[in-house]
C-alpha cells in the first residue's frame, strides 16, 4: 500500500496567512501611539480602584487572559505558528507559583524569576521537538505535549493530581504597602505585568528580530532563502511567547488560589486562541477585547447554563468563518 | 531450580501474548479512527480536529439505537449514517468557505466544531459516562493453544482489518475512488469531464467521519461511553498520525498498531506510565524523523 497522499489543496502563490495589512500604529499619529500603552495602563490602574469586588474580579480574570493572549499572539499572528499546546505554559505557571507559595513561602519576586525560568526551560523542551515539524503537524505536536503535561499533572501526587493545589494566601511582596490579598493590589499588579508584557512585545517586533518572524509568518522558506536560521528564530518566538504565557498562568493560579489540571487541559489552549482570533490575530491589541469578550461571555451565560462553551464553541466558528481578521483587525483594515 | 524459571517464562510468554492481542485489538480502533483522518487529510489537506467527536457521536448514536432496538448490528449501521451525516454537513457548512485559506484556520474552525459537539452531547444525552453492553453474540471467549481471548476483542481485529482493506479496495481500486483522486489532482479537469468535484469532497468528508463512528461504536462495548471519549481519542489519533506519517495509510496501519501495543505492554509491565508511552513514542519518532514513519515529504511541507 503506498500513500493516497496527493497535493494539498493550496495556492502556491497565495501568501500563508490572512494578515492584517495595516498595522494599528499607521492609523495614529506617533506622538499618541508612544503614550498609548501608558495611557491604556493608568486608565486600566484606575478602574481598579473604582469598581466594586466582583466587578474587580471579571476585570482582574480579563487582564491575565489578556497577557496570555498578547504572548500567544507573537508566536500566531506574528511568527505563524499555531500552537494547540499554549496551555502547557499557563498550567505549568499557575502550578509553580501556588507550589512556591504553599510549599515554599517563598516572596512574589522569588517566584516570578522561577516561573520565567520554568518558562525558558519548557520552551527549548517543547520547542527542540515540535519545531522539527511545520504547519498542522506543529498543531498536533504541541497539543499532544501539553496533553501529556496533563496527564503527568493529573497522575502525580506533589502537583496534587485530579483535584490540583490550592493555596489560602497569595506570596508577600518586599514592598510592605503592597499586600497581594487586597484583589485591589493584585489587580494593580497584573495590569503591570500586562503593560510590560504588552511594552516587551512591541520592543521585540519593531526590532530586527521582529521583522524575521513576520518573514517567517508570511513566507518561511523566503526567509531561510535569504539566509535567515528560521528554526532559531521559531525558536525564540516560541520562547518569549512562552515566558509570558507561564506569567499569566502564574497570576492565574494566585487570582484563583489553585492550580488545575484543566489549566493545561487542550480546551485552555483553543480559549487562548479564541482570545486571540477574535481580537484579531497580528495585532497585539487584539487578545484585550477577546479575553474581554470570553470572560463577558462566561461571566453572563455561565449563571443561565452548564453549557455556556456551547456558545463559545459557535463564535469560535463564527470569528473563523467570517471574521478572521478579528475585531481589531476589521477595523484597522484600509480596503 | 528448574521449576520457578519455567513460571518465570511462562508469565512472560503469557504477558507478551496478553500484551500483543489486547494492543491488536485497540491498535485496530486507532488505525479505523485515523485512517479516516489520514483520508481526509490526504485527499482535501484538511485536518479535523472534531474527528474524535465524529468517535464520540457514532458510540453515542449507536448507543441509543441498541437501547431502543437492542441489536448491534443495527447499531454500527446507526453509527455509520450519524458519522457520514454529521461530516457532510460539517464539510458544507464550515470547511467549504475556508477551502481558500490557510489549512490553520480549517484546523481552528473544527477546533470550534469540536467543542460544540462535546456540549450537544452533554445536552442531548447527559454528562455522566454510559456503559455499553458486549452484544451477547461476542461476549464468549475462545481458547487457541493453552490461551483463552475475548471473542469481542477478536471480532474487533477482524472486522478492523476488513474495513481498512475495503477502504484502500475502493481508493485505488474502483471506479469512484479513482474519481475522487483525479479530482483532487486537477480540479478543474474533472469538473469539465462533467463530473461534480464538490460532492466527492463532501462524500470524502462524510467517509472519513463514518470510518471515525464505526471505531467509536466499536469500542464503545470495551470501554463504554463518555461525552470526552472523543477529545481523548483524538490526542493518540494525532500521535499515530505523527508517527505514520500524515496523509500515509501504511503510516497509519504501522503506527496505529504499534502505538495500540505499546500501550497494552505499558498497562501489563509499567501500568504508571502506560498513558505516557505513546508520547514517548512520538517525541523518539520525530527527533529521528520529523516527517514521520512513512511520511511523504512533500506533504509534510504543507
Amino acid at each position: 500500500m503506498t500513500s493516497i497522499g496527493l497535493k494539498p489543496r493550496l495556492k502556491a502563490t497565495q501568501s500563508r496567512f490572512v494578515t492584517v495589512k495595516t498595522d494599528i500604529e499607521e492609523t495614529l499619529p506617533p506622538q499618541v501611539l508612544q503614550f498609548l500603552p501608558v495611557i491604556a495602563g493608568v486608565a486600566l490602574a484606575a478602574l481598579g480602584f473604582v469598581l466594586p469586588a466582583h466587578p474587580l474580579q471579571v476585570m482582574t480574570h480579563i487582564v491575565i487572559l489578556a497577557i496570555f493572549g498578547v504572548a500567544y499572539d507573537l508566536l500566531f499572528g506574528y511568527t505563524g505558528l499555531l500552537s494547540f499546546g499554549h496551555a502547557a505554559f499557563f498550567g505549568t505557571g499557575a502550578y509553580v507559583s501556588i507550589y512556591l507559595t504553599t510549599a515554599m513561602e517563598w516572596p512574589l519576586l522569588a517566584i516570578l524569576v522561577v516561573a520565567i525560568l520554568a518558562g525558558v526551560v519548557l520552551s527549548l523542551v517543547i520547542g527542540i521537538i515540535s519545531l522539527r515539524t511545520h504547519g498542522v503537524y506543529f498543531a498536533m505536536l504541541t497539543l499532544a505535549l501539553a496533553q501529556l503535561l496533563y496527564i503527568i499533572a493529573y497522575r502525580l501526587d506533589v502537583t496534587g493530581g485530579a483535584s490540583g493545589l490550592p493555596t489560602f494566601m497569595r506570596p508577600e511582596t518586599i514592598l510592605p504597602v503592597v499586600d497581594l490579598g487586597n484583589n485591589v493590589h493584585f489587580y494593580l499588579l497584573c495590569v503591570a505585568i500586562l503593560v510590560i508584557t504588552y511594552l516587551v512585545m512591541k520592543r521585540i517586533l519593531s526590532s530586527p528580530m521582529g521583522d524575521v518572524f513576520r518573514a517567517i509568518r508570511e513566507n518561511e522558506e523566503r526567509a531561510q532563502m535569504i539566509g535567515y536560521h528560521t528554526f532559531r528564530y521559531k525558536l525564540a518566538s516560541l520562547t518569549i511567547s512562552g515566558v509570558f504565557s507561564v506569567l499569566a498562568g502564574s497570576l492565574f493560579g494566585l487570582f484563583l488560589y489553585f492550580a488545575s489540571p484543566r489549566f493545561l487541559y487542550w480546551q485552555m489552549s483553543g480559549e487562548v486562541l479564541l482570545i486571540t482570533l477574535f481580537g484579531g490575530a497580528g495585532t497585539l491589541i487584539g487578545p484585550f477585547f477577546g479575553a474581554t469578550f470570553i470572560v463577558l461571555l462566561e461571566e453572563f451565560l455561565s449563571p443561565v447554563t452548564d453549557h455556556w462553551l456551547l456558545f463559545v464553541g459557535i463564535a469560535f466558528v463564527f470569528v473563523v468563518i467570517l471574521f478572521p481578521k478579528g475585531i481589531v483587525g476589521t477595523l484597522t483594515q484600509e480596503d | 531450580m528448574v521449576l520457578p524459571h519455567n513460571t518465570l517464562l511462562q508469565i512472560s510468554v503469557d504477558g507478551i501474548v496478553q500484551g500483543l492481542y489486547s494492543g491488536i485489538s485497540f491498535g485496530m480502533i486507532l488505525v479505523l479512527t485515523a485512517a479516516g483522518l489520514t483520508l481526509i487529510f490526504g485527499l482535501m489537506g484538511v485536518v479535523n480536529f472534531a474527528h474524535g467527536e465524529l468517535y464520540a457521536a457514532g458510540a453515542y448514536a449507536g448507543f441509543v439505537l441498541f437501547g431502543v432496538t437492542g441489536n448491534f448490528a443495527v447499531a454500527v449501521v446507526a453509527a455509520v449514517i450519524a458519522g457520514f451525516a454529521i461530516g457532510a454537513i460539517m464539510e458544507v457548512s464550515i470547511i467549504r468557505p475556508l477551502y481558500d485559506r490557510e489549512p490553520l484556520y480549517q484546523l481552528a474552525v473544527t477546533f470550534g466544531a469540536a467543542i460544540i459537539l462535546i456540549e450537544l452531547i452533554e445536552v442531548i444525552i447527559g454528562p455522566q459516562s454510559q456503559p455499553f453492553p458486549i452484544p451477547d453474540l461476542l461476549s464468549g471467549s475462545i481458547a487457541v493453544a493453552g490461551y483463552t481471548f475475548g471473542t469481542y476483542r477478536i471480532f474487533l481485529i477482524v472486522a478492523g482489518g476488513i474495513l481498512v482493506t475495503a477502504l484502500w479496495l475502493f481508493l485505488t481500486k474502483s471506479k469512484y475512488g479513482l474519481i475522487i483522486r483525479a479530482a483532487i489532482f486537477d480540479t478543474e479537469m474533472v469538473e469539465s469531464m462533467g463530473y461534480d468535484v464538490n460532492r466527492a469532497y463532501t462524500f470524502i468528508f462524510g467517509l472519513g467521519a463514518a470510518y471515525a463512528a464505526i471505531a467509536g461504536v466499536l469500542v464503545a462495548p470495551l470501554f463504554g461511553l463518555f461525552p470526552e471519549m472523543g477529545a481523548e481519542i483524538i490526542i493518540l489519533i494525532f500521535v499515530v498520525v505523527v508517527v505514520g506519517g500524515l496523509g500515509s495509510f501504511k503510516g497509519v496501519i504501522v503506527a496505529g498498531l504499534l502505538i495500540g501495543i505499546a500501550q497494552s505492554f505499558g498497562q501489563i509491565y509499567v501500568p504508571w506510565a502506560a498513558e505516557a508511552i505513546p508520547f514517548v513514542l512520538m517525541v523518539a519518532v520525530i527527533l529521528y524523523r520529523p516527517q514521520g514513519l512513512f511520511g511523504v515529504e512533500g506533504v509534510f511541507t504543507e
